[in-house]
């Protein structure tokens, strides 16, 4: 349960754009709020939550199991339809996450809403109508401890034009390792030891019109050289199958057929999570 | 625990920064904005803006190397690239082989110094500047080794910890190793940092790590060789640089003092109560200015006291890695031996650990995984350990080395060293040579040529030849066969095998004559983790320790004055008890005399009660000569040769009292005229000598030799009509005779002839198992 889709969600207006389109949250509105929390365990202040950073210790953190919350304060209106959240102990702490939003911080509408799984401290991306407000909350209520979250994107989402259907590596299921296989002097076997494991895939995206590119995927590839993004590869049907994603190399996209479409290759590395929680 | 954590390899480096605990611009912290700086400080001392009340306290950076995995409650950087380690290689009976050392290579990055800059906030927001438009957010500007260098920069020697284990395990669960930051490099231009750290015995191989340290002082006033010196001004020098008492070495010259006095001029100080040509050195011509060098002096110190002391007075080596009772209690059950030396000059601590180590029998490694310096003598390996075969080794089995460079079939150990200013690695500056031959082993039937190990052993005394043999048959013990070296892998979370540990090797690539494996017992020289592996490296360890021989033994391999055996005795053993067996042993061909007739040529000395002494001469026990008289005066007694007030069991070669010395003779008559004739030396060793006339026309008296008296002198004086004759010095264990004088004399001084000195005093106590020859009285 990784992609929350709320009936509010609208796919793009586009006649093949669907539910199963890749979707991609990258222009996050988050980095340049002000962001605030009910608590703050000590070192783990909420400002970290604006810093797309996945490693331990690079989180804020609650203090209690107390129903709490997270807000940002845009400063004024921003557009968005997705909150991601990643790097985060939700499933462990057994902890309900509601989207709320506001246009004064003081009356509150929810967007959308989900209990994350016990042990699945997988990526989540919620997808609901778009809105314009200037603020965005999460209401936490933690049941089994206090919880953390290392990463919070809020913003519009990028739908691929076409979905992906074959030759396609999931997100969830790139997984990569070192590992050394021991086996005796004699033959037998002693174990594995793996040293790392991570995530890699490569989303090859095909007929996009031209126009549509250079308007909406051209802003966003240039903006991935330095910043990673959600993407969910097929949502409405893989909804677990989501990640914190980065280019491992610029996308370079090039001219196909004689019909003005264009085809590019992503390459992509991806913090999905339920290994490190 | 999920499925497959245990084989999910975390490895994590912690460094531990010096970081002001105060905040900035609050009490005690005096900074302020606008007055002592633009911007709020980063808590480091580079960057201290009230260095006064700067209070750092120790920082803990951890980084990780990067894996999906990474468990959440285990904070860290995930930007660790690689480690790479050189472990530490032990080379047991020979010297302190190498220490260990890491290189760690990290990607540089953004980073936001949330957690770290205590102001990181404000520097976002303005807050922490004296103008707020400098504001800006630190992940947009520079890097995080980039900034970490900069605020850092004196990290020589902070604690940096390695620690390596599974998912599922905590951090104090893991296995951690120590070390101490030694360099960095970078941040390059694409992006790659280096720490380089070492173990904490690393810090001997600094240039710094130097015994004694060199001293400052300078000679204020030139001395001559014959000056006679009772204390000693130096310039450039203050209070501090000198120990309160102790010695100093100027030129080839060493000097005793005992105690110092800072004196009013700036930078000038006086050693007092100064003996001059200590050591055995030679009195010398000194100028102005030359250098006064403190010298490092253990005498009758164990082995385990000598390192620690040069450890903690001379390295970086924290101390609370030294366990000394642990080492001291090593050192008496295995290597049970005091030593002596003296270091004139500044000197490697490394240099001198290997020498200690070769000489003494013992190695040391720092245990990084502890932390913890480890001491360890050659003893016998045990039968106890791991069990590493063909089918617990990861891999291929090894390919045993061969090591035919570290074969010894003879040892020449030279000790006793004349004085400590001679070269160290020269025959000529040891008064004595132990040499261990295994014969068979350079014989034809086995390995066909002599292969010979040269020790020059500065910390062993002239009477430590048991030590010296020591030193010789552990060194056979060990590369009379050269043990074969293999390397090998085991499992990367294998627990059971670290440097130092004995264990047993079998595998098909060492075979016995019936082509079964070969058990080999074995000794892991260094071990390492690395790619997903432990790789060790080890060798065979073959040693049998001589058996017990029952007794402490005190050998006389030369010739020697004043010898007092609980004296020499307390200089090379830690202890004596009752029960203990005590042997001295002279050689043959030497003679143990005294230096002056007053003296005793040997002392049994004090012992407590039950200890069985046996004294095995083999060469010459003998009393000095006396000195023949001059100017009327008697001549001396001879000395004694042996003495005791405890019971001695005697197994006697010679055993010779001092002669007398030769009584002289003056006398004068009524003209006033004078003729005076001194005596002859008594027969010794040392030798009387014989009395100095007191007219130049007189001939002094012939000396003593080590069998003989000599000759007294005659003053014959016709035209006065008086002669006087100076008595003849006692040969062995003979009284000298007395002085005389004939013809017309008003006035007479006839000096007597000293009496023979004892041959035993303390005849009661001495139960002979072999007589011998003793000349001279037995008395008690």
């Amino acid at each position: 349960m990784s992609v929350i889709i709320n009936p509010s969600f609208v796919v793009s207006p586009s006649k093949y754009v669907g539910v199963n389109s890749p979707t991609i949250l990258w222009d996050d509105k988050v980095r340049d709020a002000t962001a605030s929390a009910d608590e703050a365990a000590s070192g783990k202040p909420v400002t970290l939550l604006q810093k797309p950073l996945t490693a331990p210790g690079e989180r804020w953190a609650g203090t209690s199991t107390a129903e709490q919350h997270v807000e940002f304060d845009f400063g004024g209106d921003v557009t968005f339809s997705a909150v991601g959240i990643a790097a985060h102990t939700l499933g462990d702490t057994e902890t309900t996450v509601k989207v709320q939003h506001s246009d004064d911080g003081n009356s509150w509408t929810d967007a959308t809403s989900g209990v994350i799984p016990d042990d699945k401290n997988e990526a989540i991306l919620f997808l609901f109508g778009e809105v314009t407000k200037r603020y965005v909350r999460l209401k936490l209520t933690p049941t089994s401890g206090p919880p953390e979250i290392g990463v919070v994107y809020v913003g519009p989402v990028l739908q691929v034009q076409h979905s992906i259907y074959q030759g396609h590596m999931p997100v969830t299921l790139g997984r990569n390792a070192n590992r050394i296989s021991q086996v005796s002097s004699n033959g037998h076997y002693l174990g594995t030891v793996v040293t790392s494991e991570w995530y890699s895939f490569t989303a090859d995206l095909s007929h996009l019109d031209a126009a549509w590119y250079r308007a909406n995927m051209e802003p966003f590839v240039r903006a991935a050289l330095s910043r990673p993004f959600f993407w969910a590869w097929r949502p409405g049907q893989y909804s677990n199958e989501v990640g914190l994603a980065w280019l491992t190399s610029p996308a370079k996209p090039q001219n196909t057929g004689p019909g003005n479409l264009m085809s590019v290759a992503l390459e992509m590395r991806a913090f999905v999570g339920p290994l490190g929680g | 625990m999920s499925h497959g954590d245990e084989s999910r390899a975390l490895t994590y480096v912690e460094l531990d920064m010096d970081r002001c605990q105060e905040v900035y611009g609050v009490a005690p912290c005096a900074a302020a904005l606008g007055t002592t700086g633009t911007a709020k400080c980063f808590n480091t001392r580079p960057n201290c803006q009230d260095p006064d009340n700067y209070n750092p306290a120790p920082f803990t950076y951890r980084f990780a190397v990067a894996t999906d995995y990474l468990p959440a409650d285990i904070p860290c950087i995930p930007n660790i690239d690689s480690v790479n380690t050189a472990p530490t290689k032990l080379n047991p009976g020979k010297d302190i082989g190498q220490r260990e050392s890491i290189t760690i290579t990290f990607r540089d990055h953004p980073y936001h110094d949330i957690g770290i800059d205590k102001y990181a906030q404000e520097r976002i927001s303005g807050a922490a500047f004296d103008d707020p438009a400098d504001a800006y957010d630190p992940m947009d500007r520079g890097t995080f080794w980039g900034r970490w260098r900069n605020r850092n920069r004196y990290y020589l020697g902070r604690k940096l910890r390695l620690k390596q284990g599974h998912v599922g395990q905590s951090l104090s669960e893991m296995e951690t190793r120590h070390y101490v930051i030694e360099t960095v490099q970078g941040p390059s231009d694409d992006g790659v940092f280096r720490i380089t750290a070492k173990d904490s015995i690393k810090l001997v191989d600094r240039e710094r790590a130097q015994a004694p340290q060199a001293s400052p002082g300078e000679l204020k006033n030139a001395i001559g060789s014959g000056d006679a010196v009772t204390e000693i001004e130096l310039t450039n020098a203050v209070i501090s640089d000198y120990p309160t008492s102790g010695r100093v070495r100027v030129n080839e010259e060493v000097f005793e003092y005992t105690g110092t006095t800072d004196l009013t001029a700036s930078n000038e100080i006086r050693l007092d109560g100064v003996t001059r040509a200590d050591l055995n050195t030679v009195a010398g011509d000194h100028d102005a200015g030359d250098a006064a060098q403190e010298v490092l002096s253990y005498e009758g110190v164990r082995a385990s006291d000598i390192v620690t002391d040069l450890l903690t007075n001379y390295t970086l080596v924290d101390p609370s890695e030294i366990d000394t009772t642990k080492w001291n209690a090593e050192d008496d059950e295995f290597i049970g031996r005091l030593y002596t030396g003296h270091v004139t000059e500044p000197t490697g601590v490394g240099k001198l650990l290997n020498e200690l180590s070769e000489q003494c029998g013992f190695y040391i490694w720092s245990d990084v995984t502890v932390p913890v310096i480890r001491f360890r003598a050659i003893r016998t390996p045990g039968t106890t350990g791991e069990d590493v075969t063909d089918d617990n080794m990861v891999g291929r089995a090894p390919t045993p080395k061969e090591q035919p460079d570290k074969r010894v079939s003879q040892v020449w150990v030279f000790f006793g060293r004349r004085n400590p200013t001679l070269e160290l690695d020269e025959g000529d500056s040891f008064r004595s040579v132990a040499i261990t031959v295994d014969g068979a082993a350079g014989g034809n039937d086995e390995y066909g040529q002599p292969a010979i190990k040269k020790v020059f052993a500065r910390w062993i005394d002239p009477f430590n030849k048991p030590a010296a043999l020591d030193v010789g048959d552990r060194i056979l013990q060990r590369f009379r066969d050269p043990p074969r070296a293999f390397e090998f892998a085991k499992e990367y979370f294998d627990p059971n095998l670290k440097a130092g540990d004995l264990f047993n090797f079998t595998s098909r690539v060492i075979q016995g004559a019936d082509g079964l494996p070969d058990t080999r017992r074995s000794i892991v020289l260094s071990f390492e983790r690395e790619q997903g592996r432990t790789r060790v490296e080890a060798e065979e360890f073959n040693y049998t320790p001589p058996p017990d021989p029952g007794e402490k033994l005190v050998i006389i391999d030369s010739d020697t004055f004043d010898f007092n055996l609980r004296e020499q005795f307390d200089q090379i053993y830690p202890n004596v008890e009752f029960g203990d067996n005590v042997r001295l042993l002279i050689e043959a061909g030497v003679v143990a005399g005294a230096s002056a007739s007053g003296n005793i040529a040997v002392d049994i000395g004090g012992w407590p009660s039950g200890v069985n002494i046996t004294v095995e001469n083999k060469g010459r026990i003998q009393g000095a000569g006396g000195d023949g008289g001059s100017g009327g005066a008697d001549g001396e007694d001879g000395g004694t040769a042996l003495f005791t007030r405890y019971a001695i069991t005697l197994d006697n070669n010679e055993i010779w009292a001092g002669g007398g010395g030769g009584g002289s003779a003056t006398a004068s008559n009524d003209d006033n005229q004078f003729v005076s004739a001194p005596g002859g030396g008594g027969a010794g060793t040392d030798f009387g000598e014989g009395g100095d006339a007191i007219f130049s026309n007189v001939d002094d008296a012939e000396d003593g030799t080590a069998t003989s008296g000599g000759a007294g002198s005659t003053h014959d004086f016709p035209a006065a009509g008086m002669t006087a004759e100076g008595g003849d010095g006692g040969g062995i264990a003979q009284a000298g005779q007395n002085g005389s004088v004939s013809g017309t004399t008003s006035s007479e001084t006839i000096g007597s002839g000293g009496a023979a000195g004892a041959a035993i005093d303390g005849d009661s106590f001495v139960t002979y198992s072999v007589t011998g020859d003793i000349q001279g009285s037995q008395v008690n």
